[in-house]
């Protein structure tokens, strides 16, 4: 019996072990190709091969301007580290204000019942429903009269507020049970220590899938930062990164040594964070 | 959960103090500061510190525009902020105008030196929208052929001379087919870099445009031009002596100066490719090509003497700055020999001067020291006229279009004749709406005609 | 008072005259009060709710009407004017002209109307067929499954790929597709039609009709812009990987979801570490035998299920989540290059293969070729979407299911693919149905960064999505007027496939 269920065990497990591999491997391919183009030189970079034939380590002491761009002879006028910060403290700045005021929001459509609630609830769904892209020019008219333009403001504040981030959160407030409030409506609390002590403990789920569905989106963004700013030292990575694709020629290799290291550290966060992530997101699921 | 937010909210104000404590900005130095949108390419450092030096009183920084898009010059500047100076090619030089986003150089040009005189007579209606002038070149893109001498070698074909025609082309392509390759290599003959610049100099080696005179009416259904897209769809397809833009990978893209035929021809795969000066600027990168390369005029149409398509990268000046008259300075100082100078040095493609241009020796650099290679360009620059766009269509509109038929006929989808004939109705059918529409063309076509607007002009 | 302005002076006077009252009341009788006060104490309490919710709503809210809800009206505003970039085009009011140019059609000849009357009648034909039948029939389409729906948009789609661009093409996609729901709808018997079966048969003719009518159409009437309609099509077409990509999604959810049995802290170490040496091993001989590529990717694959049993599902589930960390920018220059035809890795891997087994026939073009360029992109956005944010929801949802359910289901004697339709399907509908609504908002107002930096929108315009020509329209052109009036039907149309996605989800929470 025994001998019968773990051998039964170990069948599955090669299976399903040998399935995710070969699936792991198709889906990584892509990265691999862009590890192994970083080791390349440039003369090698277009060519198919994933292994270079003259592998060099140069390209990211070159990013990271450690060292002299070999064709110019000269460092690079790149400014990787301010980047990278401008890139994490755009994210962690608008995630943190995104998931605020879309948690104030949340609470007020899912858990308080008042007069037009729904119809304003309606106007914020039918917003997202508006291409974006046409929206640019009146909000960047709106950002030059608040003199915005060219500071890290005009890159947070415009994309803090969010009709999305609502929509989900109602949908995991919705789904938190109307009988302890009002258990605690009775034992005198107010709206506001609801909101912390109940409402938002529950809503973790929504909270967590929300904060990396927006730093991730906030980190990749990269047309409202491309026509917000003109300093390069305020760019975030993504528009940063450009500066290597010039009419010198696309520096291929060297774009992929820095995409390798703007989302190595992502790397390494998700896969210490995604059982809080996977786990925090099991304990509401999400209801339509 | 509070505390999270709290810890979090102290944290977010903490990096915002380090992010403005850290800023670095320009030093109260009592000089005004230019911002010049371009691309930041490693040549720029060069070329803005020389006019630092040749103007104290003014510094010029860039602005990196990326991929040299033209959105956020656009955005940026329809809101009245944006860069002083800004990168101006000739298809987006009549937008920029058009958005009053050009300051009109006409007034001031004369005096500061930096007229349509100063630069080569071939390019000079290049920098004009309507007569006036917008931009001053900061270097001058002209094609020619450029070759790897070793594959012709190495294949046995002697190097194109230059005052062939497409026969020629046809012929020396086959033969690099056909002869083996000693060192047992694969060659291609051609690397089609750019599927849009082969037609446009094709269209000009023909004798062909795009508009009439008077902008009124779509020339890209005249026989001339039909022939020049023929001529590049039988190479493509008949003669079978260049690759498809697919096959060559050359998907261009909005901004980006993509890789495609070049880095084919780079990686000394291809024998041939079309493509400008500029190119050798990137030539450092690729070791094996040096002492290689040599360069001949693009070849002729029959009869007709050799001619492309030429422009310019030029810079424009926001007619919103603050600093437009400071701006100034800067094109006088790309009008000036010390400017054209550097671009002879690091070869990023031909000066605006064209008294640096005067000959393939006055030309030579370290990194291609073959005159005759240089010769090429010169040869190009003075038998090349530039595309004219009409006042009465957008001209992003019409490159778009243009495209899109181009891309038609490398698919296969239309014969030449049939996309250039609906591309041409296309346009026409265009421009009758807008000056329906428009009072302001309406104006124009009486300016232009003599005639007075009525809506059965056509 | 902050509400007063709500209500006439009578009503304000019964307000306040409640007011006094409430005050008066013990907090214990509250709950009484609320009973039995209506009129004037609701209303009292209706302020002080609005009061409450505004508090919370406000940060949101002000930053919701400056940034999206004000641009929001402005747009529309400007969707009936011809505002332009170009300072020489005098603004003006256009009325609906915007919206005729866009979706106007003009007739080619004298033959036009009878042809559009024959269509009319037709479309008429299905109209009340459709209706009818709805009316009929409606306690089966109440119940309409998700898996009918999807299976409908399913069909729809490869009957859209098999077409042209044509009219024709849109009719027999959706008549598939109608078919298919119809069939779905019926809730026992999928073969029967029931009460439906006349009105069905209405509908076929009347579609039948469509499509013989729609090639005389599509001569007879020419868009006026027929760009619309093409990139129209173009943005369907690059949405027909959403269901793949919501496939794929489950499946490596239900892959993922349960630790892979790897033993004992120990047996792991020694299982992963066995594992290594033998990735080591095989991909160093190949490598050194001289084929460096397929030794990396032996390696590679060893090195992959080494660190499955090592870090079990936590492993994948991090690699299946890869390709959302780097979307943007780099991953399209990165897929570009894959893509090369002559050089990429992918044509490189198909033309071997391909010669291996003697097959004659070289790769395709991708997105060089007007053909294949669409399907090159439905292919990058799955291979990013697959493993991404759907697969985490997933795997939310699936640990929702209760263990009695599956473990009842079990004790039945259920395979598993009967557990999987009756028990798990069933429980993951509400996250399938707020995936498939994100996914097609996503959808329809997608494409525009991968064509802006991979395609530019070509070859010959075969990429170019609605929000790419919106760009191309306001950015390029400037013609900001018209732009507004390609987002507002773009809004139009996605308010409907919301609407209509609404109505369905209703159908699945009561299930």
């Amino acid at each position: 019996m025994t001998n019968n269920f773990a051998s039964r065990r170990r069948v599955s497990l090669t299976w399903r072990l040998a399935l995710l591999s070969v699936l792991g491997l198709m889906i990584s391919m892509p990265f691999v190709w862009m590890v192994a183009s970083s080791f390349k030189q440039r003369a090698e970079v277009e060519q198919p091969q994933i292994v270079p034939h003259h592998a060099t380590a140069h390209n990211y002491p070159i990013v990271l301007t450690l060292e002299k761009e070999p064709v110019q002879n000269k460092k690079l006028d790149l400014q990787f580290g301010r980047w990278y910060f401008n890139s994490v403290f755009m994210a962690f700045g608008t995630t943190l204000l995104q998931v605020l005021t879309s948690a104030l929001a949340a609470y007020a459509f899912a858990r308080l019942k008042w007069k037009g609630r729904d119809q304003v609830f309606m106007l914020y769904l039918a917003t997202m429903m508006i291409p974006s892209v046409v929206l640019t020019i009146p909000n960047f008219q709106g950002m030059v009269s608040l003199h915005f333009i060219n500071t890290y403001h005009g890159l947070i504040i415009p994309v803090a507020f969010s009709a999305f981030g609502t929509f989900l959160l109602r949908q995991f407030m919705m789904s938190v049970s109307p009988a302890l409030d009002e258990a605690a409506t009775i034992d005198g609390a107010n709206h506001w220590q609801i909101f912390w002590d109940i409402v938002m403990p529950l809503a973790r789920p929504g909270l967590i899938a929300l904060t990396v569905m927006t730093f991730l989106g906030s980190y990749q963004s990269f047309f409202w930062p491309l026509i917000m700013l003109n300093d390069g030292q305020l760019f975030p990575m993504s528009v940063g990164m450009m500066s290597l694709d010039t009419s010198y020629g696309r520096q291929t290799e060297l774009i992929m040594a820095a995409t390798v290291m703007n989302i190595a550290p992502l790397i390494i966060v998700f896969s210490i964070f995604q059982k809080y992530l996977v786990s925090g997101l099991q304990l509401g699921g999400v209801k339509g | 959960m509070k505390k999270l937010f709290s810890i979090c909210a102290v944290l977010f104000v903490a990096m915002y103090a380090v992010a403005q404590a850290t800023m670095v900005h320009p030093k109260e130095d009592g000089k005004v500061h230019l911002k010049w949108a371009t691309d930041p390419n490693p040549a720029r450092v060069v070329q803005t510190s020389a006019f630092g030096t040749m103007f104290p009183d003014t510094a010029v920084a860039v602005d990196p525009n990326a991929s040299g898009d033209s959105t956020k010059v656009i955005v940026q500047c329809a809101t009245g902020t944006g860069a002083d100076l800004m990168d101006v090619t000739a298809d987006k030089m009549q937008s920029l105008v058009e958005a009053g986003i050009l300051l009109d150089l006409t007034p001031y040009a004369k005096t500061l030196g930096f007229d349509p005189s100063h630069t080569y007579p071939s390019l000079q209606k290049a920098l004009l929208v309507e007569g006036k002038q917008y931009a001053f070149p900061c270097n001058v893109a002209v094609d020619a052929i450029v070759f790897n001498k070793k594959i012709f070698d190495d294949h046995g074909v002697a190097y194109p001379k230059p005052d062939w025609t497409y026969d020629d082309f046809v012929r020396v392509s086959k033969e690099l087919q056909d002869k083996p390759s000693k060192a047992g290599n694969k060659d291609i003959p051609f690397a089609n870099n750019d599927g849009n610049g082969f037609v446009n100099n094709a269209i000009v080696g023909c004798g062909g445009q795009y508009f009439t005179a008077d902008g009124l009416h779509s020339t890209l259904n005249s026989p001339e031009v039909i022939k020049a897209v023929q001529l590049y769809a039988d190479m493509m397809y008949k003669d079978k002596v260049i690759p498809t833009p697919m096959d060559s990978a050359n998907m261009s893209a909005q901004g980006g100066w993509g890789s495609g035929g070049l880095t084919i021809f780079s990686g000394g795969k291809a024998a041939m490719v079309e493509t400008g000066r500029w190119y050798i600027c990137q030539l450092p990168n690729f070791p094996e090509m040096q002492g290689h390369i040599g360069a001949v005029p693009l070849p002729r149409v029959g009869d007709r003497p050799s001619g492309g398509a030429c422009g310019a990268r030029g810079a424009g000046v926001n007619a919103k700055s603050l600093h437009w008259r400071e701006s100034l300075k800067f094109l006088q100082y790309l009008a000036s020999p010390q400017y054209s100078k550097i671009i002879v040095d690091d070869g990023d493609s031909l000066p605006p001067d064209p008294n640096l241009a005067s000959s393939g020796k006055a030309l030579v650099n370290d990194i291609v020291p073959d005159p005759e290679f240089h010769q090429a360009f010169v040869t190009a620059i003075n038998n090349a006229k530039p595309i004219q766009y009409s006042p009465f269509i957008d001209a992003a509109i019409t490159s778009r279009w243009y495209t899109e038929y181009v891309q038609k006929v490398e698919n296969r989808i239309l014969t030449p004749p049939q996309a250039m004939k609906m591309l041409a109705a296309q346009i026409d059918q265009q421009i009758r709406t807008n000056l329906e529409r428009r009072p302001d063309l309406q104006k124009k076509y009486e300016q232009v005609t003599g005639k007075q607007y009525t809506p059965d002009w056509s | 008072m902050f509400g007063g302005k709500f209500s006439d002076g009578n009503g304000k006077q019964t307000m306040n005259f409640q007011q006094v009252q409430q005050k008066q009341l013990a907090p214990r009788a509250k709950v009484k009060a609320k009973t039995a006060a209506r009129g004037g104490g609701a209303g009292r309490r209706e302020r002080a709710a609005i009061l409450t919710a505004l508090a919370f709503l406000l940060p949101n809210l002000i930053g919701f009407l400056a940034f999206t809800f004000f641009p929001v009206i402005f747009s529309l505003w400007m969707s009936f004017t011809n505002w332009s970039l170009k300072p020489a085009v005098k603004f003006e009011y256009v009325g609906l002209r915007n919206f005729t140019d866009l979706l106007g059609v003009n007739a080619t000849g004298p033959g036009a109307p009878a042809v559009l009357a024959g269509f009319l009648v037709c479309a008429l034909a299905v109209t009340v067929a459709l209706v009818g039948a709805l009316w009929a029939n409606m306690a089966q389409w109440r119940g309409i499954k998700l898996g009918g729906a999807l299976l409908a948009l399913t069909g729809a789609g490869f009957v859209f790929v098999g077409c042209t661009h044509s009219l024709q093409g849109l009719v027999l996609g959706g008549g598939a597709a109608l078919i298919c729901g119809w069939s779905m709808a019926a809730k026992d018997a999928p073969w029967e039609f029931g009460r439906g079966t006349l009105p069905g048969l209405v509908l076929s003719a009347g579609a039948i009709g469509l499509w013989l009518l729609s090639g005389a159409m599509t001569h007879a009437y020419q868009p006026r812009d027929p760009y619309f309609w093409q990139f129209f099509y173009n943005t369907i077409f690059l949405m027909i990987g959403i269901p793949f990509g919501i496939a794929g999604s489950l499946a490596l959810a239900l892959l993922l979801h349960q630790d892979l049995p790897s033993g004992e802290a120990r047996q792991r170490v020694v299982g992963a570490a066995t594992m290594l040496v033998i990735g080591l091993v095989m991909g160093g001989v190949i490598w050194t035998q001289g084929n460096p590529n397929a030794g990396l990717i032996v390696g590679l694959l060893w090195l992959i299920a080494a660190l499955g049993i090592g870090f079990n599902v936590v492993a994948f589930r991090t690699l299946f989540y890869l390709p959302t960390f780097t979307a943007g920018v780099a991953l399209m220059i990165l897929w570009k290059a894959l893509y090369n035809p002559k050089t990429g890795p992918i044509n490189v891997g198909l033309n071997a293969i391909f010669h291996s087994l003697g097959i004659h026939a070289t790769a395709p073009e991708w997105l060089g070729d007007v053909a294949w360029a669409k399907p090159a992109l439905v292919l990058m956005g799955t291979w990013t979407c697959i493993g991404g944010t759907s697969m985490l929801l997933y795997l939310a949802g699936l640990s929702n299911v209760p263990k009695e359910l599956t473990e009842a289901a079990d004790i039945d004697g259920a395979g598993p693919w009967a557990q999987f339709r009756h028990v798990t399907w069933p429980q993951l509908a509400p996250t399938t149905f707020f995936i498939t609504i994100t996914s097609i908002i996503g959808g329809l107002q997608g494409g525009f960064e991968q064509a802006r930096i991979m395609t530019a929108g070509g070859p010959a315009g075969s990429t170019t999505t609605l929000s790419y020509y919106i760009y191309n329209k306001a950015f390029q052109d400037l013609d900001m007027g018209y732009a507004s009036a390609i987002s507002w039907i773009l809004f139009v149309i996605v308010f409907a496939a919301t609407a209509l996605n609404w109505k369905f989800g209703k159908g699945l929470e009561v299930d």
